[in-house]
């Protein structure tokens, strides 16, 4: 029988000071993930170095995701488009709706659930298994399509053709605006305020449409719209492509090679690793060591105290983006020492889709638990979305069922997803370094490199789900 | 930026039978001594007092067990520690954080 009632101090004192920003990133949270205790860090860690050097023995020797055959699997009419469409359009009115006319409490409402929950981290893992489903419920495409349909109707041949996307735009739209998400669920003082949330949602589906007017509906999406960007990355990794009007069936992963790397694919998946990062990073005792004192150099700069908050998270994270992106940088950079010399920047892009498994193993680790519990929550709320006691489809009652599944399940799930990502960024490096290199001795060669940057990322990921980082 | 470092708990030493309660103690409407973590084991029994000297609810989240506590007065808390994590113990009325509990396996 172990009878530990014990009260930690000292430290705990010191973070208390940021602890309602710290310890909990939002409201929203009613549990937090215990930390992965030693023997399975130790196990984590164990596991993923023998699978590296198991992996460089056995793996292939010829390229063999570069170019796969894709299954037809089943068509998919043009009505179920415009009616995905159509309920993509209705959740995001009510979404706005609720955040407006109902209760200003973030656990009573259904907007900040729905966003940081449902939006962002329910469907990157949607994404995984069913392919690009926002795609079809994307509700500002939606829009968008709709009205480029009603112009052409009204104005006839007379419409004006989309301007070119600028190339050297690349995806660094999407980079800004996945930061930005992060900035607001991390840094922002009003985070968890419903109105303020789904303001910032029209505003975000404003500039959308607006860049679609300008660019072409499809341009937009795939380049400047960083949600379509971002699941649409997640989705390259499964063995479910939607295009043309049908369903294809391939092999998971595949679809990462395809990934075209123009500017600014690296640095949005630095910032989906980094920002990942910075959540968990955030929560430990690191970071409550070092952020009153970034919060009142802020203040004596002559910021209000949450602003000074504000500042102190935004440097933490520009500064854990800035160091994935110069772990990977320095990866690539060992890679041009071997064989042909490869440019950097040329190694740099043909490597970037490698990164794409380790983003969502780390939006996995970090996330799943509030996916599990908070997810449930989408019951209650969907019944009472505005929080005054209304029960719309009779389940408002329903509760979160916190013993579904245990702490340590929920640790299994955790550095499972880490070791699969790093397994799968290891493939997807090894197969893209068999294509690019003319011999096979300096692929190999090449990926110790590779290899070194992928155990240095999933090491990070277990140390800072770790009671070492955590406390 | 100096936090109080001499915060410590109220534990009587002197009835020895009695097991010790942790206390959580609020002044002003916040937790004195910064966020304690009360730490228990799975299947344990959870048992802790807050002493506060304002009036609030005391919501433990996750386990969703309130309780009131009037200005001056206390709350004693014990349930069984039936699911693991890190909980946030809040006054629900001001929304401050005055603990953690964690349960762990």
């Amino acid at each position: 029988m172990r009878q530990r009632a014990a009260l930690v101090l000292g430290a705990v004192a010191a973070a208390a000071l940021i602890a309602p920003a710290g310890a909990w990133a939002h409201g929203l949270v009613g549990r937090q993930d215990l930390p992965i205790p030693r023997w399975l860090f130790a196990w984590g860690a164990a596991v993923v170095l023998v699978v590296s050097f198991v992996a460089l023995a056995v793996l292939w020797a010829t390229p063999r995701l570069q170019q796969v055959q894709e299954r037809r699997l089943l068509g998919v009419p043009r009505a179920l488009e415009v009616v995905a469409g159509g309920l993509g359009v209705a959740a995001f009115a009510v979404v706005v709706y609720a955040g407006f006319a109902g209760t200003q409490s973030a656990t009573a409402n259904l907007a900040p659930t729905v966003i940081y929950v449902a939006f962002w981290v329910g469907l990157p893992m949607l994404s995984l298994l069913l392919g690009d489903v926002f795609r079809a419920f994307n509700p500002w495409r939606a829009l968008g399509r709709g009205f480029g349909w009603a112009a052409r109707r009204i104005g006839g041949e007379g419409m004006p053709e989309p301007m070119a996307y600028p190339e050297r735009l690349g995806r660094w739209p999407a980079a800004v605006g996945v930061f930005a998400f992060a900035w607001v669920e991390l840094a922002y003082a009003q985070r968890d305020d419903p109105s303020t949330l789904v303001t910032l949602a029209l505003v975000y589906a404003a500039v959308q449409l607006v860049g679609m007017s300008l660019y072409g509906v499809e341009r937009w999406c795939d380049r400047g719209d960083a949600f379509s960007v971002y699941f649409g990355l997640f989705a390259r990794l499964s063995p479910l492509h939607w295009r043309d009007g049908a369903v294809y069936g391939r092999p998971p992963l595949s679809g990462a090679p395809r990934l075209s790397p123009v500017p600014g694919t690296v640095a949005l998946l630095c910032v989906m690793i980094g920002t990942t990062s910075f959540d968990g990073f955030s929560q430990g005792t690191t970071w409550s060591s070092i952020a009153p004192d970034l919060q009142s150099f802020f203040a004596d700069l002559g910021l209000a105290s949450d602003h000074a908050l504000e500042a102190a998270f935004t440097v933490g994270l520009v500064g854990v983006c800035l160091a994935v992106a110069l772990l990977y940088r320095l990866g690539v950079a060992g890679m041009h020492t071997v064989g042909e010399h490869k440019s950097t920047e040329d190694l740099s892009h043909k490597f970037a889709h490698t990164l794409v498994p380790i983003a969502l193993a780390y939006v996995i680790a970090h996330y799943f638990s509030l996916a599990a519990y908070q997810g449930q929550a989408l019951a209650s709320l969907a019944s009472d979305p505005l929080g005054d006691g209304s029960d719309v489809l009779g389940t408002a009652s329903a509760t979160i069922d916190y013993q579904w599944i245990t702490a340590t399940g929920i640790w299994y799930v955790q550095v499972g997803a880490l070791v699969l990502g790093h397994v799968s960024g290891l493939i997807l490096a090894h197969d893209r370094a068999l294509a690019i290199y003319s011999r096979a001795r300096d692929a190999t060669r090449s990926q110790y490199w590779m290899l070194a940057v992928m155990v240095a990322f999933t090491s990070l990921g277990l140390w800072l789900l770790s009671a070492a980082a955590q406390q | 930026m100096g936090p109080d470092e001499t915060a410590t708990t109220e534990t009587q030493v002197a009835e020895p039978a009695e097991p010790e309660v942790p206390t959580v103690e609020v002044q002003g409407g916040k937790p004195k001594g910064g966020v304690q973590r009360l730490e228990f084991g799975s299947g344990d029994q959870v048992r802790f007092k807050v002493e506060s000297d304002v009036a609030d609810e005391i919501h433990v989240h996750g386990y969703d067990v309130a309780k009131d506590v009037e200005a001056g007065g206390s709350a004693t808390f014990a349930f069984k520690g039936t699911i693991e994590g890190r909980f946030e113990v809040e006054l629900e009325q001001r929304g401050v954080q005055i603990a953690e509990l964690e349960v762990s396996p």
